[in-house]
């Protein structure tokens, strides 16, 4: 058993995940389901624990031997403006959730809820011998992937259905948001290990007499939490930094950490 | 060569309007002597009005690019731009920190001329930005990304339509930045030519590898697997030249050989997440059919340490923070695929070579010079030293030879001979064989700062800063 400050990346979230309910109901992986990630920004000059900087909600749809990937995102940005991004992917149900064709829509939005000019993208994709053709109205254009290649939020469903023990790397093309393909990816089995999540932060007092008086003396403690069986899953290429996927052994996916940016599970909106 | 090569730049009497020398030496391309390019060329330029991008990334060193010589990365899209343009191999920051750089990218001015002399201070009012200057002569400027004058994602900047983004560092942003450039260049109409400046943060997250290194650089390599490609130090790793005091207080000591050697790997993953962004803006372009008519300028504000001298992120004149991509392309324009290793360019072009080609005159006093003649490969005149700010006080100036550092009051100066010594291992400043090079360039030092039209600091903007004003 081990604490979340023992875990490489984990111990970058700890703040974030005081409070987190680990998810106790069913789930199949290669079922239907949706969860919805916090997104976080790590990096402050500061050093204090970062922020959270928006949502991205994936919903998985069972088709045939396949299934849909249907992901909303929305970030914060200045001046009240909000991000958004909708893809529709259709995946294989393969180590990789290898999307085979998928629709990608994005626009941003003033603080009343308009959009701003010039800002909506729609454009579809599809892959046919180990090539990718987008399209965006009346042009297309062809990007060469090979045969195993996936995109980002496609391995948010995939990484349920690894092993849970070391297996021969998988190694892919990576379709960087859909449309930048970054070669020699690779995604390992890490570690498995008991996890304390779940803790809270509790504010203690404590009365100390003193020889001028009595003085009330306060700090913060952690309480309460418990084991979690965890896996995870290294994911390293060309143009991005380390990746490494948390999980739980229904094969949810609860964290996923990447130097500064991570995306935690929201549980309290129900998993 | 050698110090008494140098005495032939004694005495040099400059031309304000243009920021060069009296007796510039003339530097000819493959053409030959010719006639001079420059306001010549207005008349043509105005008939076609061209479009600009400009994308400038932040904390790119200039040989960090894999077409630029860099075996640890992989960017094929400002490859891409390296092949259909013209990639200067010493092109300059004006200061290698963000603010005062992004400042004279957009006005052409050195940064005690825009008032922006540290970060997260406004451009001064009496000097116009990019978008002010283009908008008043019908282009239409749009600025996407990061920004630092002194907010670093507003929802306003005078002169230009801004389309919002913010949020997060680079790993988050920059693909909302592409993207958002992405649906602006797909879906514009086609009324006014445009100025769109996409700037992207990355690869500056590297800077949190050393502000957090405890939690994102453990001491023992994380990921065994990358062992074998984890990229080499550099051979000035452990070089610290003698420096003035202020100069030779940064340095970061807290990494072993094997830390270091990962945050190069990040360093590099995060050069090819740019790229990426770099590449769907480029693809955008493209797909819009307004490449041919588009004028795109690559460029950083400034570099990273990487390790050299024991550097981690920047402020400092050494080459690894002070030397930064400036890649111009646009076909038929512009020569394909030319690397100008001979002239010395510098931030300050950027704003002049973009008037040039639109047929516009410079702001007033602007310094920069157009970089036309050279982009166009035409015989041309070209100035015979760049020069850099750093920390309020240091001074630096880069001639064909050598580079010469000063920071005022204090005694030790540096004097590095760029071409027997790229790494700048040896200070040569106090060696009496080159006695006369660092006279000649104390001079041409003190004869740029007189020419320069400096104005009062511009307020520090921080958070800290107007805290403790606050408080005081």
């Amino acid at each position: 058993m081990s604490e979340l400050k023992d875990h490489f990346t984990l111990d970058s979230i700890t703040h974030h995940l005081m409070g987190f309910e680990p998810p106790v109901d069913a789930f199949d992986p290669q079922g239907n389901w949706e969860m919805t990630y916090g997104v976080y920004s790590l990096g402050s000059v500061r050093r204090g624990p970062g922020r959270r900087i928006g949502t991205v909600r994936v919903r998985r749809q069972v088709v045939g031997d396949g299934a849909t990937l249907r992901i909303d995102t929305e970030k914060l940005q200045s001046g009240k403006t909000v991000h958004k991004l909708t893809a529709e992917l259709h995946c294989r149900a393969d180590a990789l959730s290898t999307p085979t064709r998928w629709l990608l829509q994005t626009v941003t939005l003033d603080a009343e809820g308009k959009i701003v000019p010039n800002t909506r993208l729609k454009k579809s994709a599809e892959a046919k011998n180990g090539a990718i053709t987008i399209s965006h109205g009346k042009h297309e254009r062809r990007i060469s992937v090979g045969s195993a290649y996936t995109t980002n939020w496609a391995l948010f469903d995939a990484v349920g259905r690894l092993p849970r023990k070391a297996f021969a790397p998988v190694r892919f093309t990576l379709t960087d948001n859909l449309d930048q393909p970054k070669p020699n990816h690779t995604l390992s089995f890490r570690t498995s290990d008991d996890v304390i999540l779940g803790e809270k932060r509790v504010r203690q007092e404590k009365v100390v007499d003193l020889e001028k008086g009595r003085v009330k003396k306060t700090r913060w403690a952690t309480t309460g939490g418990r084991p979690v069986r965890l896996h995870a899953y290294d994911h390293l290429g060309e143009g991005i930094v380390p990746e490494i996927y948390w999980v739980d052994d229904a094969g949810r996916l609860l964290f996923m950490v990447a130097g500064l940016e991570a995306y935690i599970l929201d549980t309290k909106s129900g998993a | 060569m050698n110090g008494e090569g140098m005495l032939s730049m004694s005495k040099p009497q400059s031309n304000p309007s243009t920021g060069t020398t009296r007796r510039q030496f003339l530097q000819t391309t493959a053409l030959g002597a010719g006639a001079l390019m420059g306001r010549a060329a207005f008349g043509d330029a105005k008939t076609q009005r061209p479009n600009f991008l400009v994308i400038i990334c932040d904390q790119l060193g200039l040989d960090a690019i894999a077409s630029h010589g860099c075996p640890d990365v992989r960017t094929p899209n400002i490859d891409r731009l390296v092949q259909r343009g013209v990639t200067f191999a010493e092109s300059h920051s004006t200061n290698p920190v963000c603010s005062p750089a992004r400042s004279s990218l957009v006005t052409g001015r050195m940064p005690t001329e825009t008032g922006v002399i540290t970060n997260t201070r406004p451009i001064h009012p009496s000097r116009p930005n990019m978008g002010q200057w283009f908008g008043k002569e019908g282009y239409e400027p749009v600025y996407c990304g990061k920004w630092h004058l002194p907010g670093g994602y507003p929802a306003e900047i005078e002169g230009y339509t801004v389309l919002p983004t913010g949020g997060g560092q680079g790993d988050l942003v920059d693909s909302t930045v592409s993207v958002s450039c992405e649906a602006y260049l797909r879906s514009r109409g086609r009324g006014k030519p445009f100025v769109l400046v996409a700037s992207l943060l990355q690869p500056h997250d590297i800077c949190y590898w050393a502000i957090q290194a405890k939690t994102l650089v453990p001491q023992e390599l994380a990921f065994p697997q990358i062992a074998d490609r984890l990229p080499k130090l550099p051979p000035n790793h452990k070089v610290r030249p003698r420096a003035p005091e202020k100069l030779d207080s940064i340095h970061y000591d807290g990494f072993s050989d094997a830390q270091w050697r990962y945050y190069l790997y990040i360093y590099y993953r995060q050069v090819e997440m740019a790229d990426g962004d770099i590449g769907r803006i480029l693809d955008a372009l493209e797909d819009s059919g307004q490449a041919e008519n588009t004028i795109v300028i690559f460029t950083a504000d400034h570099g990273d340490g990487r390790g050299r001298h024991q550097h981690v992120s920047k402020w400092y004149p050494y080459d690894e923070a002070v030397k930064v991509p400036l890649i111009v392309s646009c076909p038929g324009r512009i020569a394909e695929g030319h690397r100008d290793a001979e002239h010395l360019v510098s931030g300050l072009d950027v704003m002049s070579t973009m008037c040039d080609y639109a047929g516009i005159p410079p702001p007033p006093d602007a310094l920069g010079r157009s970089l036309r003649p050279l982009l166009e490969r035409k015989p041309t005149e070209w100035r015979e030293f760049v020069a850099s700010q750093h920390h309020i006080i240091g001074r630096m100036i880069r001639t064909p030879e050598f580079k010469y550092v000063r920071y005022e009051g204090d005694p030790v100066e540096q004097l590095f001979d760029m071409k027997g010594d790229p790494w700048e291992t040896k200070n040569l400043y106090d060696n009496a064989k080159y006695a006369s090079v660092v006279k000649d360039h104390r001079k041409l030092l003190d004869d740029w700062e007189t020419r320069l039209k400096t104005v009062e600091p511009t307020p520090d903007m921080s958070r800290r800063r107007r805290k403790r004003a606050k408080r005081k």
